[in-house]
């Protein structure tokens, strides 16, 4: 029974000691995971059940964790802080597409086949046929495609209801 | 190996398997499917949990025991958040500026830890390329990133134009006499 209430003890301290390394990371989302966070998270997670069977102490498990986590947000520190290091990191953006000409390089380099990039645009509701109204598209360091149409392509906004009643005057 | 040990491990994986899938059920999908960080974490704890109970590294007692403790604290934590503003602010990030009026707030973005490239990507994936159409970006509690327009930058509406607006009022009750009559013979 003494062991039973050990490991529910060392799964709470564990829990909450999570939630609030957690917080502190600032992290908010899966989607604002890195590859880096993902390969840190695991990691630590397969410490925690190292603990939570007692295979190694408590406070080795916090020790070990916390170093992993410290060290990890002093990279994102760096990250935020210098853009050299953000691009030695996170990688820049690639442009795919460039004044509706497909960048043949550029898709080489980041290992995207063309269907890749035209799924990529079909989810924003472009299609291949309209490749000429599209400025620039770029494959951005999340590893989703970005797209700017062009001046002509844009939806019409306000201003522009302004400048076209100017130009009537 | 010994069948029988090899039978005994699919029976152990089974029986975590429905112990888990009921666990997660119950814990509703607010917690499991709203995939912020820390339930990616708690996912990862449960499934490390269950490895070794399923190779019997562990008593089957305990292995239940540790998904069930690990679920009952997610519960607590989400119950209490629900029911306290202190808590959820202490469990949960707040939203955060991060574009206003055109201009990129620094110290936003350096209590996020964010830069300004990772900003720009954000509104390129928008479709935005002039910042200054963005009279306010935020970092949402669930790590997205929100964005308002200027409303000189908004898509025209059909407000816009008076002269629209006055000619579909003119013709709905029109279409509403014409409906009236098949709705009543139905």
């Amino acid at each position: 029974m003494n062991e039973f209430l050990g490991i529910a003890l060392r799964i709470s301290v564990m829990y909450l000691f999570a939630l609030a390394l957690l917080r502190l990371s600032g992290k908010r989302s899966i989607g604002d995971l890195t590859p880096l966070d993902f390969a840190v998270a695991t990691i630590i997670g397969d410490m925690f059940d190292d603990v939570f069977w007692a295979e190694i102490p408590l406070s080795q498990g916090l020790v070990g964790i916390t170093t992993i986590l410290f060290l990890h947000t002093l990279v994102a520190l760096a990250d935020s802080s210098s853009h050299r290091i953000h691009r030695l990191i996170a990688g820049m953006p690639v442009q795919v597409i460039n004044q509706g000409q497909v960048l043949e390089e550029g898709l080489a380099r980041e290992r995207i086949s063309i269907e890749a990039l035209w799924a990529g645009l079909r989810e924003q509701g472009q299609v291949q046929e309209k490749l000429p109204e599209i400025k620039t598209a770029s494959l951005e360091p999340s590893g989703e495609i970005s797209m700017i149409l062009q001046e002509a392509a844009m939806p019409v906004q306000k201003r522009d209801l302004q400048r076209l009643k100017e130009l009537k005057k | 190996m010994d069948p029988q040990d090899l039978l005994l491990t699919a029976l152990r994986a089974s029986l975590i398997y429905f112990f888990l899938l009921f666990v997660i059920r119950l814990l509703g999908k607010r917690e499991v499917g709203s995939s912020s960080a820390f339930d990616f974490l708690v996912a990862l704890m449960l499934g490390e949990v269950v490895d070794e109970a399923i190779f019997g590294d562990v008593s089957m007692t305990k292995g239940l025991l540790a998904i069930s403790v690990i679920a009952i604290w997610h519960m607590v934590n989400s119950w209490a958040s629900y029911r306290s503003k202190f808590v959820q602010k202490l469990t949960s990030a707040e939203p955060t500026v991060l574009v206003e009026h055109g201009k990129m707030k620094q110290d936003n973005l350096a209590k996020e830890r964010m830069n300004k490239e990772e900003v720009q990507s954000e509104l390129r994936l928008m479709g935005i390329d002039e910042i200054k159409q963005v009279k306010r970006a935020t970092l949402e509690p669930n790590g997205k990133v929100s964005v308002i327009k200027e409303e000189w930058a908004e898509p025209l509406q059909k407000q816009d134009f008076p002269e629209l607006v006055g000619e579909e009022k003119a013709k709905e009750p029109d279409n509403g006499k014409q409906k009236q009559p098949g709705k009543g013979k139905a």
